[in-house]
């Protein structure tokens, strides 16, 4: 789910399942939802199956937030997502 | 578990399958090297086939079956070195070993994640066990050929994989979750950048690039054996930490195939991995589907079938020459799909066959016969639901044929037989039937003796007047037993019973010929195919009826002259032999009288036997798709389903084999011996 608030930050909430069935809906929800972003706030708490290609996902955001020059910050971590970040050794990708 | 529970499951069915496959080929090696020597490449094969099993089984962590098929796999080594002689005995511990195998891949199948119980390992035990002490006397140690390599105390392994990995189903999460297991994971990264911007990503294509930094004391074959079932789709490369290994050239870095192939080269410890490739690479020109998608669209074109027919009247009223062209174009291409889709269920029942070779060798043991089997027509095709239904009916009716038929060594000495037995499977195509005789040359059935019985049994009374045929298929009835002395191979008296219903389920049936003192053919026909078929349309009355095709051997009109010499008689003189007839009007008890139309004759052959069917009006070929007939028309003898025509209206489709033992029965009765005279062959 993605909720925009009056300053254009946009507060980005992954379903439940972010794997391969569900993430080209929820790559076409965000991608709507970027173009007037001024910063992106990502919640993963509420994921709670994550796969690579979830994973490849979120990584594919913090690369376009980066292109765009605006913050991604992570507000929220479940323990299934932060696994698939470390097994991956791409914490400190996400904290920059 | 690196696998997901879904992704585990679906291995251990592949491996299921395919082990079973590996052990068919394995027993079909030992027997041929039983009758034929070690020559050619048998020995090789069996060990393969071991090598193979142990090596997925490895992979699926399958301890109890690495360990067993361990120690089978170094004496077959031992063999195909020539540092042991293989002998008959070792021969049939290698088939009971066989056995086994297939017992605990089943197991692991069946009980996801469990290891067998005391009972199996037990059993396991027994058998290694033997194994061992071929083993002690080969002289030569047969420990852990597995040796590693190289001392590499680690890997820095780069793995590049392809798009395609998420829609064959896999996660490269899991492949590194698994690698941990193999040792501890000091380092990963990802490149981030090959996933890029997420305005450009196509989220089902797989972007994962990554460098994992192992320590292990695993060689490079070991860990790429995880990576066996992705071993297509991705790049990986090794380069080692270890200091001692230094000496070890640059170019290890290797794409996954190469480096199954180095390895090959360097050392047999890969051949696992490296024959699942080759068998990969020989199977790619066959596919294994799952039944249930193909029996989903056979219905689809059955009901595309029925469709069409609708499509075809509709136009026919239209009258539009256009539109009729499209039409039969259509219909014609519908054919053809349809011919192509029953042949994907259409297998050679010579794998069926195959394996009487081993029963027909247990069983001679078994009972000290001499038995020789013969196959004929092993490429005779049908339909694999059929296949794997009639198999336990051949097998029952196999050991019947061994244990009751053929005679011991010495009896058939006595009676100036040849001391070995012969026992023939034959299979062809015969009226869109497909034929499976079982003959063998032992004493042939007793006709006094099973009519004793029968009367012992209370199954007929002692005075009833039976033809030989009648007689013989007493031996079908429930709770029939000749055998005085119940073996455990057969005789149980619950077989044959069961084994006719199981063929006449099938809508077959099965017949018997045999002589005394010369031995006996069990016959068992068959339908080709269980759910389509080329139907011949007629109508009588308001009813309209289907006749198999196949069967249909010509039309005749049903002129004044042959309603002359009928005499109120069931059958007409046709070119000098006599064809018995059913009137179907008659026989359904249509309502109604016939219109004053001219009637018609249907020659129906089947078994080798023919009779005619009187029906009204002929419609011509007609593709048929077989709906059962619900319960309550169980009751109804001879219509074996019903089809839906184009407008819509039900025909019925008629049961020929039904019908014509209602004609021969009703002619027996009529006139001694007249079943005899319709026989055309």
């Amino acid at each position: 789910m993605v909720t925009i608030d009056s300053e254009n930050s946009i507060i980005i909430s992954p379903p439940e399942e972010l794997v391969i069935r569900t993430v080209e809906d929820f790559v076409k929800e965000v991608q709507d939802a970027l173009s007037d972003a001024k910063s992106i706030f990502l919640n993963l708490i509420g994921v709670i199956e994550i796969d690579s290609a979830g994973f490849q996902v979120l990584v594919a955001l913090k690369n376009e937030a980066k292109k765009r020059g605006i913050p991604l910050k992570i507000i929220g971590m479940s323990s299934e997502a932060d696994e698939i970040i470390a097994l991956y050794g791409a914490q400190s990708f996400f904290e920059n | 578990m690196f696998f997901s529970n879904d992704a585990l499951q679906e291995a251990i069915k592949e491996f299921r399958d395919e082990g079973l496959d590996l052990l068919t080929g394995m027993e079909e090696g030992l027997l041929a090297i039983q009758e034929f020597g070690m020559g050619g490449d048998r020995i090789n094969a069996v060990f393969r086939a071991a090598h193979t099993i142990k090596g997925s089984a490895g992979m699926l962590k399958l301890e109890h079956l690495v360990e067993f098929t361990h120690i089978a796999e170094n004496l077959l080594d031992d063999i195909r070195n020539n540092k042991l002689q293989i002998n008959d005995p070792m021969i049939d511990t290698f088939l009971r070993c066989k056995d086994h195998m297939q017992n605990l891949v089943l197991f692991y199948a069946d009980n996801l994640g469990k290891e067998p119980d005391d009972e199996i390992k037990a059993t396991s035990r027994s058998i290694m066990s033997i194994l061992k002490s071929y083993l002690d006397h080969s002289g030569v140690s047969c420990e852990e050929k597995a040796t590693q390599i190289e001392d590499a105390k680690g890997w820095k392994i780069d793995i590049i994989f392809n798009n395609d990995v998420y829609l064959l189903g896999m996660d490269p999460a899991n492949f590194i979750r698994y690698l941990m297991n193999l040792g501890e994971i000091i380092h990963t990264e990802c490149d981030t950048k090959r996933i890029g911007n997420l305005s450009n990503l196509n989220a089902i294509d797989c972007f994962i690039t990554c460098s994992i930094t192992l320590l292990t004391e695993k060689t490079e074959a070991q860990i790429l054996e995880v990576f066996e079932f992705v071993q297509d789709d991705i790049e990986i490369t090794f380069t080692s930490l270890s200091v001692e290994t230094e000496t070890r050239p640059e170019e290890s870095a290797l794409v996954v195939h190469d480096a199954f192939t180095e390895i090959d080269n360097a050392k047999e410890v890969v051949a696992t991995t490296n024959t699942t490739n080759n068998s990969r690479i020989v199977g790619s020109s066959s596919l294994r589907v799952d039944s249930d998608k193909i029996d989903t669209l056979i219905n689809l074109i059955g009901e595309m079938v029925i469709a069409n027919a609708n499509v075809v009247q509709r136009a026919s009223i239209i009258q539009d020459g256009g539109l009729n062209e499209s039409v039969s174009a259509v219909s014609r291409m519908l054919e053809e799909i349809r011919e192509s889709a029953m042949k994907i269920r259409m297998v050679q029942i010579g794998e069926t066959f195959s394996k009487f070779k081993r029963i027909v060798h247990d069983v001679s043991k078994k009972l000290n016969k001499d038995v020789e089997l013969i196959i004929n027509g092993g490429e005779t095709e049908m339909d694999k639901t059929i296949v794997e239904k009639i198999s336990d009916p051949l097998v029952h009716i196999v050991r019947n044929a061994m244990d009751h038929g053929i005679e011991s060594i010495e009896d058939r000495i006595a009676n100036g037989k040849s001391p070995k037995g012969t026992l023939i499977l034959n299979a062809y195509h015969d009226a869109g039937t497909i034929a499976i005789e079982i003959i063998d040359d032992g004493k042939g059935l007793d006709e006094e003796r099973i009519f004793k019985k029968a009367v012992e049994r209370g199954i007929i009374d002692e005075n009833s007047k039976l033809t030989q045929k009648e007689i013989f298929n007493l031996i079908f009835e429930a709770g029939f037993s000749t055998v005085e002395t119940i073996t455990d191979l057969s005789g149980r008296g619950v077989g044959m019973d069961v084994v006719r219903r199981n063929i006449e389920a099938l809508r077959g049936n099965i017949d018997i010929k045999s002589t005394k003192g010369k031995g006996s053919t069990f016959t068992m026909r068959l339908p080709l195919t269980l759910a389509i078929i080329d139907g011949f349309l007629v109508k009588v009355g308001v009813t309209h009826f289907v006749i198999p095709l196949d069967m249909v051997v010509e039309c005749i009109e049903l002129s004044a002259r042959y309603r002359n010499e009928m005499h109120g008689n069931n059958y007409i003189n046709l070119r000098n032999s006599i064809l018995p007839l059913l009137n179907v009007r008659n026989h359904f008890e249509e309502a109604g009288e016939p219109k004053n139309m001219r009637e018609n004759i249907i020659v129906v052959r089947y078994a080798g036997m023919r009779f005619g069917l009187i029906v009204e009006e002929l419609h011509g070929e007609f593709q048929t798709v077989i709906k059962p007939l619900g319960r309550i028309f169980r009751e109804i003898r001879g219509i074996s389903g019903s089809t839906i025509l184009g407008s819509g209206e039900v025909a019925l489709i008629l049961d020929i084999p039904v019908l014509m033992n209602h004609v021969l029965a009703l002619q027996a009765h009529n006139e001694k011996g007249g079943a005899d005279d319709v026989r055309d062959d």
